[in-house]
């Protein structure tokens, strides 16, 4: 009886595993040196395709495909990294995001067109936090692309001069 | 040399104020203060591609909240890029009620927003405002494009003033059919003239510049058509100066040839003159003009000495 069990519970983990998108390996993002994509649960209910390009071990180029959006030209060969999970894959972007990065705003623009409430918190915290005024204000504009209650919540703290937020 | 212990105290007292003035708390909070606008106005200019009725609200309460002009100003620029009535009707209350400033950026932004009923709405405002709110309503039918509506306050003006600003405006909008119509009312002026030649109305300015029944008229036309440029005018000007023999049509001709450029066109007229007179007015305009060509009759004159 109990090896029965035993093996309904490792059937059961096998299709929660395959069923995950991520089929649960933790996504580190792209390494190796040039171009690596992949798709994530996007904003407006399709998927985004992220492309990256990497040298030395950092991103220097993106490009975005969705339904809403397309940047850049997808003519590369590039590593197929499957579908990730949204969080993880907003996690590895956003580690990239800070001033002297030419690619923030490539950056910024990716995590906000991720599905899910976290895009708006973090581009709030953008809004609240960062330094560099380019940035802000490029968070500030992909918040207003957002259609929620939150998004709007921080353009009122704004506008009415709260300085906390 | 003797130092006075005052005057190095004094100069002590002024640098340490200096660099306590560099470290003022005043100042940082001035600094804060046009961080937080430039926020507010990056929050406003996002606010243009969210939804409108989201935005409105947001926009609405800026107006109405204690913000500086200027960030008031970027929330009428907003306002009327949002694309609802309301958004008018509020520009439109600015424009009628709000702070001088803003009144006539309110206006300005009617213009841009180009909607046709707050549009309207600006006429009953011309008629009661002041010259500055008329102007900002002339501006904003130019941005508009709203050749009409200036028409109509240029024909109904009141005085010499209030139709020579709308008659200037329409030669800027280039409402050469305006002007034309404006010829033919008995409010004819010489600011039509240079209306006329702003608007690049070749065809009417050539009527009047061979008309010679006002003098003065012709010669205000003919100097005009300088001002509209090109191969037409520069034929019509050598014909009026050669075809003339008033001494102040050809003077105007001149002119009208001068403000064009057409060096080729005087130095034409030069050869072709036998007056020492006229040689010596039409090599004057030459050099006026800094054209080269003035060497080319120098070398000519030197050829004909040897």
């Amino acid at each position: 009886m109990k090896t029965v069990l035993r093996i309904v519970v490792v059937v059961v983990l096998i299709a929660a595993c395959i069923g995950s998108e991520s089929l649960g390996a933790v996504f580190d993002g792209p390494v190796d040196d040039g171009w690596h994509t992949w798709q994530v649960r996007a904003a407006d209910g399709g998927e985004l395709q992220i492309y990256v390009s990497i040298e030395s071990g950092e991103p220097v180029q993106f490009r975005l495909r969705s339904n809403s959006i397309c940047s850049g030209n997808f003519d590369v060969d590039a590593t197929d990294l499957g579908f990730i999970d949204v969080d993880e894959s907003i996690d590895w972007l956003q580690t990239y995001i800070e001033p002297r990065s030419r690619l923030g705003s490539d950056i910024i623009m990716a995590i906000s067109l991720h599905s899910g409430a976290r895009p708006v918190v973090i581009l709030a915290t953008i809004v609240k936090t960062q330094t560099d005024r380019e940035i802000r204000e490029e968070a500030l504009f992909w918040l207003g692309q957002s259609d929620s209650d939150a998004a709007f919540d921080v353009f009122d703290r704004l506008l009415s001069g709260n300085a906390s937020m | 040399m003797y130092i006075r212990p005052k005057a190095v105290l004094a100069i002590l007292a002024l640098l340490a104020m200096g660099s306590s003035l560099a470290q003022s708390p005043v100042l940082k909070v001035s600094e804060v203060a046009d961080e937080t606008e430039l926020l507010k106005i990056a929050a406003l200019e996002a606010l243009m591609s969210a939804p409108p009725e989201r935005a409105l609200p947001l926009v609405s309460k800026v107006l109405s909240s204690n913000n500086s002009n200027e960030v008031k100003s970027r929330a009428l620029f907003v306002l009327s890029q949002i694309d609802l009535p309301e958004a008018q009707s509020q520009l439109l209350e600015v424009a009628r009620a709000g702070d001088s400033e803003l009144r006539g950026e309110a206006i300005r932004m009617i213009g841009i927003s180009g909607d046709a009923e707050a549009l309207a709405g600006l006429a009953d405002l011309y008629g009661s405002g002041d010259e500055e709110v008329r102007d900002a309503v002339l501006e904003a039918y130019m941005i508009a494009g709203d050749d009409d509506a200036v028409f109509q306050i240029a024909a109904n003006a009141s005085d010499a003033g209030e139709f020579e600003a709308a008659v200037e405006m329409l030669g800027v909008m280039g409402a050469q059919d305006e002007l034309r119509r404006l010829r033919e009312s008995s409010n004819f002026s010489n600011i039509l003239i240079e209306a006329f030649a702003i608007s690049g109305d070749f065809d009417t300015l050539r009527e009047l510049a061979l008309d010679g029944s006002d003098p003065e008229r012709q010669a205000r036309a003919i100097e005009a058509l300088g001002i509209v440029g090109g191969e037409n005018v520069n034929t019509t000007l050598i014909e009026i100066y050669r075809s003339t023999d008033s001494a102040d049509v050809k003077e105007s001709a001149l002119e009208g040839l001068l403000i064009s450029g057409h060096e080729e066109g005087v130095l034409e007229l030069y050869r072709a003159s036998d007056n020492a007179r006229e040689k010596r007015k039409l090599l004057e305009i030459l050099t006026v003009m800094g054209s080269d060509l003035v060497l080319d009759i120098i070398d000519a004159a030197l050829a004909g000495d040897r």
